[in-house]
């Protein structure tokens, strides 16, 4: 008869038990640390972003390591908290909820745009500091976020003047149907009439899209000469290139203008981009000593298992480093003094030279230009030099405290 | 024009190359195979392999329809022979086997996407003005010899006679003498033997993850829906849902293109129920 008793209540009996779980999730903002800190690392590790998620995640545990074994922080571990979005917004928000309740003292996370937006107002009702550590469109301002990657701002006006320099002026966009797709777009689109470009044609395709041939007969019927491709992910970026060599409009086209081929794509995509252009702050090419110096270490933390790095995913080393000297500066994990402090350290030892970030929640960053090659590499061809970020934000920034 | 027909037709391939071995097993077997697209997965993975490996690309082609019967026969014989006659049962146990499948796979390999060479690589060479590559056309050359092969063995072999009773009758084909359930085995295997062949012969022109059957299992779904049983009748399903996601994505956006792979099959049922084979029965 109990048993049954039981049963019956069973399910509200459950219900009470999650709700009080969930009240005491919801008020975990982490009690500031006095030894050690516990990040959560959010990254793709299935889904279309996964191969840059896995570079991600190589650099954060070699930046772990490093500054563990450099004393670590506040005289404890650095500790990560990983989790997959599975590159998918919704996965990305329960997953950054879960590590919430897990009372992480910061995220740092290597995600996309879309997932950054899903995700953040978590991190702001939590009031826990968030570093992003990825290159995006720029215009994020939330006071918990700063960015260790460079925005679109800062690249996409040199660059297009780049193109255009070498012999083409009528564009054809090509960009996956995400929000960083279109913002960019956009970017281009209002940069090109200064520039003297005409835009002939945009298409924007989802993810996954495998069959490209209807985009490559219109980007040649349009007789642009000038391909702009913006497509997120390395299973469409390897489907579009492989499609469009094999068709003969790559070879056509006078110059192809790549803003999201990063290293690690390239390597999969192989000879099939070769002579394409890309515009970054970093390229595993770089032949400078900090660059060298980053690659060894990974090569000798992960052997064969070494994942190519890139843009998307180099920042996740820096942003590691620059919490670990965040916190060590405030002496404490609470919010508002690591917010401050992230503004006031510099990390000097990035393979991109030196890192500072600012209370515009940017960071200056050096913008290079390369070339494809044959063996699924970048050849760096123009450096554009330091490109500091357009003002961003509102100046004074509340550094996490409520107004 | 001649560049859309190329596409049209190009894309039909896939579509018709995918869904045989779908339409194949229900065909036979009145069952509707969800585990197709793990199939389709699995012959990715067998390209995988190869490409691994170091082999041949073509050993790809031949490795994936081997790895296909051999675990269609197995699934046959111990998930889908005692599910007959409970077809909504047999779709969640297919639908089971293919969540199975993907995870055994990610183990394996893990999540994250796999590429593979061509099978043929090369400059494309021109015709009439429009580019063809050397991997389309055998894309093509592929669906073409799968559509004769098929239907010369269905109407000119033993095997093939044997399948159509089974298909049209398969009470009477047992009194007759035919071993049912060793039709139902091998025409299982077969169909999945299908599914991995195809999903070999598409995956160099994008990636391979655990996943990736997915969208597959429903577009071949879609195509044999549309179609009914019988082969011309897929073939002419392919062609058209393949002409309306180019020709909408060309002239219209990308996303109502692959929209239109599954509205029209559906919005085709609510007038047609037995799909396009109604119009090419004799009256």
């Amino acid at each position: 008869m109990r048993f049954f008793m039981v049963r019956k209540y069973a399910l509200s009996l459950g219900l009470v038990a999650a709700s009080a779980m969930g009240v005491c999730a919801w008020k975990a903002q982490a009690e500031p640390k006095e030894k050690g800190a516990i990040v959560g690392f959010v990254t793709e590790f299935s889904g279309n972003i996964s191969l840059i998620g896995e570079a991600g995640m190589q650099s954060a545990q070699l930046a772990v390591d490093e500054v563990n074994a450099a004393g670590g922080v506040l005289g404890g571990k650095l500790e990560l908290k990983v989790a997959d979005d599975a590159s998918d917004p919704g996965t990305a928000l329960q997953v950054w909820e879960k590590l919430v309740a897990e009372r992480v003292d910061a995220f740092i996370f290597r995600e996309t745009s879309a997932a950054r937006v899903a995700v953040l107002p978590v991190a702001e009702k939590a009031n826990i500091p968030a570093i992003y550590a990825n290159a995006y469109e720029g215009g994020d301002c939330r006071p918990i976020l700063y960015t260790a990657g460079e925005i679109e701002p800062q690249k996409v006006a040199p660059y297009l003047k780049f193109l255009k320099s070498k012999g083409a002026s009528k564009i054809f966009i090509v960009a996956g149907d995400i929000n960083w797709g279109r913002i960019v777009t956009e970017m281009v689109r209002k940069a090109a009439p200064e520039l003297g470009l005409s835009i002939l044609g945009e298409e924007f395709t989802p993810y996954n899209t495998t069959d490209y041939s209807p985009v490559i007969t219109k980007i040649r019927n349009s007789g642009a000469d000038l391909l702009i491709s913006a497509l997120g992910g390395t299973p469409d970026n390897v489907a579009f290139f492989k499609q469009t060599r094999s068709s003969g409009l790559m070879q056509s086209l006078k110059v192809v203008g790549n803003l999201a081929l990063d290293d690690t794509t390239l390597a999969a995509v192989g000879s099939a981009a070769k002579g394409s252009y890309m515009v970054a702050s970093y390229f595993m090419t770089d032949p400078s000593e900090a660059n060298q110096k980053y690659l060894s270490a990974l090569k000798a933390k992960f052997g064969n298992n070494m994942k190519v790095p890139g843009i998307y995913s180099e920042p996740v080393y820096d942003s590691v480093h620059l919490y670990a000297l965040a916190v060590n500066r405030a002496g404490t994990t609470e919010t508002s003094a690591v917010l401050k402090a992230l503004s006031e350290v510099e990390f000097q030892a990035s393979p991109k030279g030196v890192i500072r970030l600012t209370p515009d929640r940017h960071a200056a960053m050096p913008i290079y230009i390369a070339q494809a090659t044959a063996e699924g590499t970048y050849k760096v061809v123009e450096s554009l030099g330091v490109q500091q970020p357009p003002k961003q934000c509102n100046p004074e920034p509340p550094f996490g405290m409520p107004r | 024009m001649l560049e859309h027909l190329l596409n049209v037709v190009t894309t039909a391939s896939v579509f018709f190359t995918v869904s045989t071995g779908l339409l194949i097993v229900l065909s036979v077997m009145g069952v509707v195979n969800l585990a197709h697209g793990a199939f389709l997965t699995i012959g990715g993975y067998t390209a995988v392999v190869v490409s691994q490996s170091g082999w041949s690309p073509w050993s790809s082609l031949l490795l994936a329809p081997t790895a296909g019967f051999v675990f269609g026969l197995a699934t046959e014989l111990i998930v889908v022979r005692s599910l007959y006659g409970r077809p909504l049962d047999t779709i969640l146990a297919t639908w089971g086997l293919a969540m199975i499948v993907t995870q055994v796979l990610s183990d394996r390999f893990g999540r994250s996407a796999h590429f593979v060479d061509e099978v043929v690589s090369g400059d494309p060479f021109v015709v009439a003005g429009v580019f063809v590559s050397p991997y389309r056309a055998l894309v093509i050359a592929i669906a073409v010899l799968l559509g004769v092969g098929l239907t010369l063995v269905l109407r000119w072999t033993n095997v093939g006679i044997i399948a159509r009773a089974v298909t049209l009758n398969p009470g009477l084909a047992r009194v007759l003498g035919i071993n049912t359930g060793r039709v139902n085995s091998i025409t299982f295997a077969v169909g999945c033997a299908l599914a991995a062949f195809a999903g070999a012969v598409i995956v160099p022109m994008s990636s391979v993850d655990p996943n990736m059957g997915t969208p597959w299992v429903i577009t071949a779904f879609m195509v044999v829906l549309a179609a009914g049983v019988s082969l011309p009748a897929l073939g002419i399903s392919a062609i058209g849902l393949a002409a309306a996601q180019v020709l909408v994505t060309y002239y219209v956006a990308p996303v109502i293109g692959s929209l239109l792979v599954i509205a029209i099959p559906v919005l085709l049922l609510r007038f047609v129920p037995n799909g396009i084979e109604t119009f090419l029965k004799p009256r």
